[in-house]
């Protein structure tokens, strides 16, 4: 994509005349790095209006009946109720409002819980490990609740964190337990 | 991106609804709910969808009026809210459909929206019906940023800088896009008519 700045400024006259479909892929994709990157460009195409759709495309919606804007406002004034009183969202200094607005679906709800249910169900495994496992390795080791954990160190770097834990009563007992971003691993 | 030309009647307007005043909301709901209404039905595909997401982006236009800059024209900001929200809801009803519920589908409607008048559209014989329903699924399947800009082109009324503004993109990128999507839109519908997509400027 080598195009001289001639062929740019001709390419930028053909759609500013309209004929934006005249252009290759090659030369679009040309034509808009450098109306991206040249603000004098990207002036002479601000104020014009795009070709408009012909044919079918250009077929409007049929507009809303009279009744349907009337329930939209009756909508709007209900809407505007409920936010009374309600605190309003901090402006982020963008002179818009974000672009996504904080309404989301069930399932990406979900997804967004997925990393604290994964590290409860962890702590939950964890739990029942350790009250449920028969000891193995010696008789002389066992596994029993405490009702009085310390942690003693913990770390967060990145998005994994560590501690070490044992139990308050002094018999020794350590847990370490690394969360990381991808997996969970724990050990005891 | 600033405009100079936002006339006085407009900014008296938004400054009386900004403050709480019915008649001023009611009225720049008045003026510009079509404009909001034709880009949201492009981009979601639906009546009902459509005027649900003009009414949410109307009620977050007026609970924000105090933050919307003079600058800008206010039909500008309103359609940015729109697009945002008509988006919002195409993520929204992909999640819908890939776990579908029990008892929901994707013609589920909303219980304020659903008794539409279909009486009230005389015309629509079988061959527009199914001309639309083309031109409908064409569309759909552009990806969501192509068809953002192209609902906003096909008004026929804005500009490459404020549908850039609206968007939030630059001019160059709206340009790419519109050039995709009319590309894309021409081959689906090629046999509906010769440039379907607007490939020559009538002057």
């Amino acid at each position: 994509m080598n195009a001289s700045k001639h062929n740019l400024d001709e390419l930028l006259t053909r759609v500013a005349e309209g004929r934006l479909d005249e252009l290759t892929a090659e030369q679009v994709a040309a034509l808009e790095v450098h109306l991206n990157d040249s603000p004098e460009a990207a002036a002479k195409l601000a104020e014009r209006i795009p070709t408009p759709p012909a044919g079918p495309l250009a077929a409007e919606p049929a507009p809303p009946t009279e009744k349907e804007w009337d329930a939209v406002w009756n909508g709007i004034e209900a809407g505007e109720k409920k936010n009374e009183g309600e605190p309003s969202v901090a402006p982020d200094g963008a002179p818009f409002p974000p672009s996504h607005l904080p309404t989301f679906p069930q399932a990406q709800r979900l997804a967004r819980l997925w990393r604290p249910l994964s590290a409860l169900a962890a702590c939950v495994a964890l739990f029942a490990a350790w009250h449920f496992a028969t000891p193995t390795a010696s008789a002389d080791l066992e596994i029993s609740l405490s009702d009085d954990v310390v942690i003693e160190e913990m770390e967060i770097f990145g998005d994994a964190s560590a501690f070490v834990a044992y139990a308050g009563d002094g018999s020794g007992s350590a847990v370490i337990w690394i969360l990381e971003d991808d997996e969970e691993q724990t050990g005891a | 991106m600033k405009h100079s030309n936002v006339d006085n009647s407009e900014f008296s307007l938004v400054s009386r609804a900004a403050d709480g005043d019915r008649d001023a909301r009611r009225e720049l709901f008045t003026r510009y709910r079509d404009a909001a209404y034709r880009v949201a039905r492009r981009i979601t595909g639906r009546d009902e969808d459509a005027l649900d997401v003009v009414q949410d982006a109307f009620i977050k236009a007026f609970d924000r009026l105090g933050e919307f800059q003079h600058g800008s024209r206010f039909q500008t900001w309103l359609l940015r809210i729109v697009t945002n929200r008509a988006l919002d809801l195409l993520r929204a009803r992909k999640v819908r459909l890939a776990i579908p519920l029990a008892g929901g589908g994707e013609d589920d409607r909303g219980p304020v929206l659903a008794d539409r008048d279909e009486t009230a559209r005389p015309g629509r014989n079988m061959e527009n019906r199914e001309t639309a329903e083309r031109v409908h699924k064409a569309v759909a399947a552009l990806p969501p940023d192509q068809r953002a800009a192209f609902s906003l082109y096909a008004t026929g009324e804005m500009t490459y800088g404020q549908i850039a503004e609206v968007l939030g993109v630059p001019i160059g990128t709206v340009m790419s896009r519109l050039y995709h999507a009319r590309r894309k839109l021409h081959e689906a519908l090629a046999d509906l008519a010769p440039s379907c997509a607007g490939s020559e400027r009538e002057e």
